[in-house]
């Protein structure tokens, strides 16, 4: 991993290429095409079967048959993504809903085929739906709200508030380009994490809200580390005699970090891969976001790290050498640690 | 002082012992009232109905994974093609019944035929073709029913209206959908209680108005509009006591003020027909000049009560009404996989929280064990806030799984890193002792970067609306459990198991340099 990463430090520009490049795309996709809506929060069709009478185990399996085969013979099979059963006293509802753009046309001649069945089955003594009151029907239901007021502009302000927080106490914590480090971890993971979601087509619903803050938190948290990480490289007494890179090299967590991903990433597939479907999506989000802050807070950061720290350690060497009162001071701790070092 | 005593190694291993062995049951306690699934409790008492349930089952879940409850709103003289059939159904089984005579079949056929012009299909839906209700209008010339313009604006000026209400009212998850171009269904998660109040509260339409039991008080004609009266209705608590807080202009606080004056048993407050409030005048008090409040039983009720007010308010009369939506015209669906959802989640969660229990103690032996000590620590202390603290507060998301593994990583990544660093320092050659007080010392401010950082975060989120301001309030309550597990806890658990340990190099595997000349 250090050799790959001795490979990455010093090449800040096309780290910084291609984190641009991701988010660019990822913006375009979603102005050009939107984000890929999940059933739940988009426009679907539906085919609804009710039974408004006793709904014994034969009869709802005889309608449940009936009405995949009726989908089958349409080549629909596939097509229905979710299969809701409904219930509210008196009835029973079977709600098919299709994601996919479907012709109302096709789902009308579904509708009549199964209508036909059942019509059959409804005069036939020895079905378990004779005499049964069964109907059928196609609806189109277009969403026109599923976001609290104010979701979208309050969770942006809510991370312009944290992005602000976070800069003020790393700044203070590790000086401003510390914060500043700190800020651009944050934000740029979770604007690769919200980019790769649009690129990947990945179904959003307004859960997905919680994946895009987990990045954040995540990454804030990385991010910090490795400053803090970086920090402590350069004042190291083993990195002495190292250059800069060699020294930050030495300095990053990476196995630890890597480690750690690695979890994280085991825990969310497990979580993705067991949970309900729409969990499992948020899953997928929330790794991608850990995907997002893994590049950035291990490939990335560190690439950045170096050209800011030498530009900030050139400014303020120029300020040193016309402000008498620092450099002074600067040379009297220089020669007071020789002494000390000397005893 | 404890960690003098710790610095000392006073504390003898004896000591060590018990105290961890006293602290262990604590937390298989808080982790068994966490986590043992439900049983009932007969196992034990032959007589009892009483089933155990554990704090996880407890939580209010969202629509995701407890299903969720839906209703249909149609205008009246709009009908489901479902209904429809219903009905055609049974008018058709009236006419082919046997044994009737000529002008009883006569009878039923003229009622079939009457009910089948009587609407014209549109998609999904049956329109009303009667004319009083001007919903459709037949075209002469394509021998065909159209829509009326009038019907599309009133239709979209209402579903607008119903849907600015859910959108107020803050759920973390709702659907509202246009069905068919003329019916609107709405979705809210089976957590919520209300959820029959709210959807037959959200149909109603028209203008606002107060009323006594036989005549509207406000506002007359010579009155003009109730916006110039009234400004805002808010639902607060204080001291545990819900109220409405009404916000009135200087003439709409003269107004009440005439109308609580006035000998009217009741003040009804009125969105159309529909009657949503009915305090007495003398229930109906003065806060400050243009302030008034109506003391509530239910700080939900309150709310939805305030939203339908607010928003006939804003939209005023909208010219559709929908038909009644009462208990027998909502309908409960299941998670999208059924009543597993909850478990299977919980499954999953659990086998994470088993794997970042072992894998510590595989990779870091002793040490490892004082990691597990802190995971098991954070998984009582959240289970339980979740259920005991929180509880009225918020429902457990999709994103508390996220928010919680996040929680339950951030202590073991700065556990890692701590043992990283007592390594460093013992590979110097310094003692076990000093290594790890060392190790802890230069890792201490690390860890409250990262913490400080986490809580920053979680608190910034609490701006957020519905689902983003309870993952928030989860976060905090992780974000804090992980905090002293990282900061406080691992470090006690440590000193004790290295005090209780025979081989401190191998507690925390670590080989002496002598072992390694041998």
């Amino acid at each position: 991993m250090n050799k790959f990463l001795a490979k990455t430090i010093g090449k800040w520009k096309i780290w910084t290429a291609i984190a641009a490049a991701l988010i660019v795309a990822g913006i375009v996709i979603a102005s050009v095409f939107g984000f890929n809506l999940a059933p739940t929060a988009d426009s679907v069709k539906t085919l609804t079967v009710r039974l408004e009478s006793y709904a014994s185990s034969a009869s709802v399996e005889k309608i449940e048959s009936i009405t995949e085969s009726k989908l089958r013979e349409k080549g629909l099979e596939e097509k229905y993504s979710v299969d809701v059963e409904l219930s509210s006293g008196k009835v029973h509802e079977y709600v098919y809903t299709f994601k996919e753009k479907i012709e109302t046309k096709v789902l009308n001649e579904v509708k009549e085929n199964v209508k036909t069945a059942f019509d059959a089955e409804k005069k036939n003594a020895e079905s378990p739906l004779y005499n049964a009151f069964v109907y059928v029907t196609v609806n189109e239901e277009v969403m026109v709200s599923n976001l609290a007021k104010g979701f979208l502009w309050r969770g942006i302000l809510a991370g312009a508030v944290f992005a602000v927080a976070a800069f003020v106490y790393s700044a203070i914590r590790h000086k401003l380009h510390g914060g500043a480090l700190t800020v651009f971890g944050t934000v740029v993971s979770t604007a690769l994490a919200t980019a790769l979601v649009a690129l990947c087509r990945i179904p959003v619903t307004a859960s997905v809200a919680y994946a895009f803050a987990f990045t954040a938190l995540l990454s804030a948290a990385l991010s910090v580390l490795v400053v803090t990480s970086l920090k402590e490289g350069e004042k190291a007494d083993e990195n002495k005699d190292k250059t800069k890179e060699e020294a930050a090299l030495a300095s990053l967590p990476v196995n630890l970090l890597c480690l750690f991903v690695c979890v994280v990433a085991v825990a969310l597939a497990l979580v993705g891969a067991i949970a309900v479907t729409p969990v499992a999506w948020l899953a997928v989000a929330a790794l991608i976001g850990l995907v997002a802050t893994a590049f950035t807070c291990v490939i990335l950061l560190p690439a950045v790290y170096l050209p800011v720290k030498k530009a900030v350690d050139k400014k303020a060497e120029a300020r040193a050498r016309y402000d008498y009162k620092k450099g002074a001071k600067k040379a009297n701790k220089a020669e007071k640690a020789e002494k000390e070092s000397d005893q | 002082m404890l960690r003098k005593e710790f610095r000392r190694h006073s504390m003898g291993k004896k000591k060590s012992v018990v105290l961890l062995t006293l602290i262990t049951i604590v937390i298989l306690v808080f982790c068994a009232i966490s986590a043992i699934p439900s049983f009932p409790l007969s196992v034990f008492k032959k007589d009892s109905v009483k089933v155990w349930k554990p704090a996880t089952a407890q939580y209010d879940l969202d629509a995701d994974l407890s299903g969720g409850q839906y209703t249909h709103y149609y205008p009246e003289g709009v009908i489901s093609e479902l209904e429809y059939d219903a009905v055609k159904e049974e008018k058709q089984a009236k006419v082919d019944q046997a044994g009737l005579t000529e002008e009883q079949k006569k009878e039923y056929q003229d009622e079939l035929d009457e009910y089948v012009s009587s609407y014209t299909q549109h998609k999904g839906l049956y329109l009303s073709t009667d004319p009083e209700l001007d919903i459709v209008k037949f075209d002469s010339t394509t021998n065909e029913y159209y829509v009326t313009e009038g019907f599309k604006a009133a239709f979209k000026d209402t579903a607008n209206a119903v849907a600015k209400r859910f959108e107020a009212r803050g759920y973390s998850a709702y659907r509202v959908s246009v069905v068919d171009d003329y019916s609107l269904k709405a979705e809210l998660p089976a957590s919520e209680v209300n959820a029959v109040t709210v959807f037959s509260y959200f149909a109603y339409t028209g203008e606002f108005t107060i009323a006594s039991d036989t005549e509207t008080l406000f506002p007359s004609k010579a009155d003009g509009s109730a916006s110039g009266y009234f400004k805002s209705f808010k639902a607060k608590v204080t001291n545990d006591a819900p109220y409405i807080e009404i916000k009135t202009t200087k003439k709409g606080s003269s107004k009440l003020k005439e109308l609580t004056d006035s000998e009217a048993s009741v003040l009804n407050f009125k969105v159309g027909e529909n009657v949503v409030l009915s305090p007495a005048p003398a229930y109906i008090a003065k806060q400050s000049d243009n302030v008034w409040v109506i003391g509530m039983n239910d700080l939900e009720v309150a709310k939805t009560v305030c939203t339908v007010l607010s928003s006939a308010l804003e939209h005023g009369d909208t010219g559709l009404a929908f038909t009644k939506v009462d208990n027998s015209s909502y309908g409960v669906y299941d998670a999208v996989y059924g009543s597993n959802a909850r478990n299977l989640m919980f499954i999953a969660v659990g086998i994470a929280l088993l794997l970042l229990i072992a894998l510590p103690i595989v990779k870091y032996g002793g040490f490892g064990v004082a990691m597990a000590y802190s995971t098991l620590t954070y998984f009582g202390v959240t289970a339980f806030c979740f259920a005991f603290i929180t509880e009225k507060l918020m429902e457990v998301t999709a994103g508390t799984a996220i928010v919680f593994l996040l929680g339950l990583i951030v202590p073991l990544l700065l556990a890692a890193r701590t043992h990283a660093y007592i390594k460093k320092e013992f590979s110097l050659g310094k003692t076990v002792e000093s290594s790890v007080k060392t190790g802890f010392k230069k890792t201490l401010m690390g860890a409250i970067d990262v913490c400080s950082l986490l809580l920053l975060g979680s608190v910034a989120l609490l701006i957020g609306a519905a689902g983003l301001h309870t993952l928030a309030i989860q976060a905090i309550v992780c974000v804090g459990a992980a905090a002293f597990c990282s900061l406080l806890w691992t470090r006690v658990i440590n000193y004790l198991l290295l005090s209780a340990a025979k081989d401190k190099y191998k507690y925390f595997r670590f080989v002496r340099e002598d072992d390694d000349d041998e």
